[in-house]
């Protein structure tokens, strides 16, 4: 392992130890009101959507096709493998066949 | 989501996150397959994703071996921000356990065990439910990653980099998985925080998209409780 990964891993190994640490302590010390925890429930899912929002915007129309593949199956059969699989499948698409040069665009310029 | 009131830790675990570890296990396959790519060894890869065990994380830091430390730290403090709110929301879950229990569930905190904890509504059953439920996710993303190590040079440089938008896919069932685990009048609650996000990076660095994006998300469940739409979800 040289230097230069070993420091990388030390600083993200500490970083998300202090996030999920961190995290953890200040969820304890919270006052127990239904509501707050209610809604404390509800704030991961917004971090999630914040991260994938761009990323969305970001992509190319094959990707997309990708992601709505994969969601509409997971709503589908709730299971996480066949969709994952699908949308694996439509991303790798370009590998196996020829497909139009705009699908591999991203839409954002 | 329910759970049924005589069902096993290890079947209501496995019925929330049996298939999201499989997933995780074909994720960690990309993150080995990227590693090798990346020169590392087998060893590396391994304990690398044993200790930090969270994708984003890991992927984002990973091409950014010559950069500042303060620049790979901040992007991974960043990037694991969902990991401290989930921690959060999992404080009131699992308060009611000894505490060297919570201290060693502590790093098997991840998308997957945070959702089984939610979903499982017996008070009783939770610890046990997230627990089985972070050890499956955390061992498939393990052996995944080694996996992908091993099998790198089966897998063509451009497969792989295209299949680097499977990590969005993924968050997008985690989305649809949340909406089914939190009572139905706030299912959708993320999509603001969605909308806002994607629109804002149009214009605006990505770090600031994603702080607007999760404020709008913040501001919309505050507004949602202060009309009385959010209750107490999991008995």
């Amino acid at each position: 392992m040289d230097s230069s990964f070993a420091s990388m891993f030390l600083l993200t190994l500490v970083a998300v130890v202090l996030c999920r640490a961190g995290g953890y302590a200040i969820g304890l010390l919270l006052p127990d009101r239904a509501g707050l925890r209610a809604a404390l429930d509800l704030v991961p899912a917004c971090a999630i959507a914040a991260v994938l929002g761009p990323r969305l915007v970001a992509a190319t129309p094959l990707a997309l096709v990708a992601f709505a593949v994969g969601v509409t199956l997971f709503l589908w059969r709730r299971e996480f493998v066949v969709p994952l699989v699908a949308g694996c499948g439509v991303l790798i698409l370009p590998e196996v066949v020829a497909v139009p040069a705009w699908l591999l665009t991203p839409l954002q310029p | 989501m329910s759970t049924a009131p005589d069902e096993s830790a290890f079947h209501a675990a496995f019925r929330f996150a049996g298939s999201i570890g499989i997933g995780t296990g074909i994720f960690g396959l990309l993150y080995g397959a990227a590693c090798n790519g990346a020169g590392l060894s087998l060893v590396a890869t391994v304990l690398f994703s044993a200790a930090v065990f969270t994708g984003a994380a890991q992927f984002t830091v990973l091409p950014m071996t010559d950069v500042a430390w303060i620049t790979v730290f901040l992007a991974a403090l960043f990037v694991s921000l969902r990991l401290f709110l989930m921690s959060i929301s999992l404080g009131g879950h699992l308060s009611h356990v000894p505490w060297w229990k919570q201290v060693l569930a502590v790093p098997i905190i991840i998308d997957g065990s945070w959702i089984a904890a939610l979903a499982e509504t017996r008070w009783r059953m939770k610890f046990a439910v997230f627990t089985i439920a972070g050890l499956w996710i955390w061992t498939n993303w393990v052996v995944g990653t080694a996996l992908g190590h091993l099998a790198a040079s089966l897998v063509p440089r451009s497969a792989v980099e295209a299949l680097a938008f499977s990590g969005a896919i993924f968050l997008g069932m985690l989305l649809a998985m949340v909406a089914r685990a939190v009572p139905a009048t706030r299912a959708w609650h993320w999509l603001p925080s969605l909308a806002v996000s994607g629109a804002a990076s149009l214009v605006m660095p990505l770090w600031v998209a994603f702080l607007l994006g999760l404020g709008t998300g913040i501001a919309a469940i505050v507004a949602g409780q202060a009309t009385g739409g959010a209750g107490r979800h999991d008995g």
